[in-house]
């Protein structure tokens, strides 16, 4: 699988890795033992510095997407499918409150709010 | 052996050389600038006809690929001025060819590499780099580039080189005090090449690697294996010399041409040329 990222998007260069990270296990371009290339590597291929890959493997370990075994590298967890679930869960839910907090700040009840995302459902395709 | 197949061999390398070699390397000039930076290149149609075969780069390898064969042939034919080369009276043919064709290989590899740095900068010069970077997710190691039994071959023929050349060195087989000298160069040059192996390995996916894909790192890495086998051979054809006093310089040249040969013909049967045909259809 290959990543690629944009040095000059607004999103930090490690959240662009930990982002395709995911949605390659997602997918399931990535599945659970593949092994990753190392910090070096990655970092020499994309031209960027060691802390920034390094920075993403931290995250994408602490979010048990990933698990480093010692010198024999660093493997896709067997349940890292499971924690993007749940982390998209967690992230989708995180962006609800956020609507919800707004169209409330606008002055919406919960029954035209409830409308209005049934409605929005219904016309936006995925 | 008759000379004419030292002749023959040389100016197969010469072909090789400045003619495939060329040709097959100038067809990627335009994908290497589309995979610097794609957008420029369609936004400047005009930077496709600088990068188009064909140009005096070309015919300038092309005629120094006639020029090669054709003072070879000279020297085969014997019809040198004697008095600008006089040296060439006093030793065989085939020790003659063999250094005219070091010597045109030496002046063809300056003139292609000047060329080659003409196109480079004016590429990085000209063509802006893309924003966008690429990697693999996969891990690179050389146990998933070479096959297994390639790499098994070359470490038992360096093991077996090695301990040919201890026990000729302890057991006092040789004759020449040269022994210990032609030993260290001999196995310091199969160091730089194991390290240039791995370097092969590890270093940054360049152009090349994506025009070409997978293939073109793993049939460098595998070079770099081939080459070990190749100092195998110069060093047994060294040893042979050093014990039993036989000059084997001759075929260890005609080895490595050959050698040369082989390695262009296979690198030139890499799909550079519909690739970049193909991308510039597009």
């Amino acid at each position: 699988m290959d990543i690629s990222i944009l040095v000059s998007s607004p999103e930090p260069v490690y959240e662009q890795i930990v982002r395709q990270v995911q949605a390659g296990v997602a997918t399931g371009e990535l599945k659970p033992g593949d092994p990753l290339p190392t910090v070096r590597q990655l970092a020499g291929d994309l031209q960027l510095n060691r802390n920034t890959v390094a920075r993403a493997y931290k995250l994408l370990e602490d979010q048990h997407v990933i698990q480093t075994a010692g010198r024999k590298g660093t493997f896709v967890r067997d349940d890292a499918f499971q924690e993007i679930g749940r982390i998209r869960s967690s992230q989708a839910e995180r962006v609800m409150r956020e609507m919800v907090r707004t169209l409330h700040g606008e002055g919406l009840d919960a029954a035209q709010i409830s409308a209005l995302f049934n409605d929005a459902l219904l016309k936006v395709k995925p | 052996m008759n000379e004419w197949i030292d002749f023959f061999v040389y100016a197969a390398q010469a072909v090789a050389l400045w003619v495939l070699f060329p040709r097959w390397a100038t067809s990627f000039a335009l994908p290497w600038m589309m995979d610097r930076n794609a957008a420029w290149v369609a936004a400047n149609p005009r930077a496709i006809d600088r990068a188009s075969p064909g140009g005096w780069f070309i015919q300038a390898c092309y005629a120094w690929a006639i020029i090669s064969i054709l003072v070879l042939l000279v020297f085969r034919l014997g019809l040198q001025p004697v008095n600008l080369f006089p040296r060439t009276l006093q030793v065989p043919v085939w020790a003659v060819l063999m250094s005219v064709n070091n010597a045109m290989l030496a002046l063809g590899m300056i003139g292609y590499a000047s060329g080659a740095g003409v196109f480079l900068r004016w590429m990085t010069r000209t063509v802006p780099m893309s924003e966008r970077r690429q990697a693999t997710l996969q891990p690179r190691t050389a146990d998933g580039l070479v096959p297994a039994w390639f790499r098994t071959l070359v470490l038992v023929a360096v093991g077996a080189h090695l301990l040919a050349w201890l026990l000729a060195g302890f057991a006092g087989y040789y004759q020449k005090p040269q022994f210990w000298g032609a030993f260290a160069a001999i196995h310091a040059v199969a160091i730089i090449v194991y390290f240039v192996g791995r370097a092969s390995v590890l270093r940054r996916p360049g152009q090349m690697d994506r025009i070409l894909g997978a293939s073109y790192r793993r049939t460098e890495v595998c070079l770099t294996y081939a080459m070990q086998l190749l100092l195998v051979s110069y060093g047994a054809i060294a040893l042979c010399k050093l014990v039993l006093d036989i000059d084997a310089r001759r075929f260890s040249q005609l080895g490595t041409t050959l050698f040369v040969v082989i390695a262009v013909l296979y690198f030139t049967r890499m799909p550079g040329r519909q690739h970049g045909s193909t991308m510039l259809r597009a």
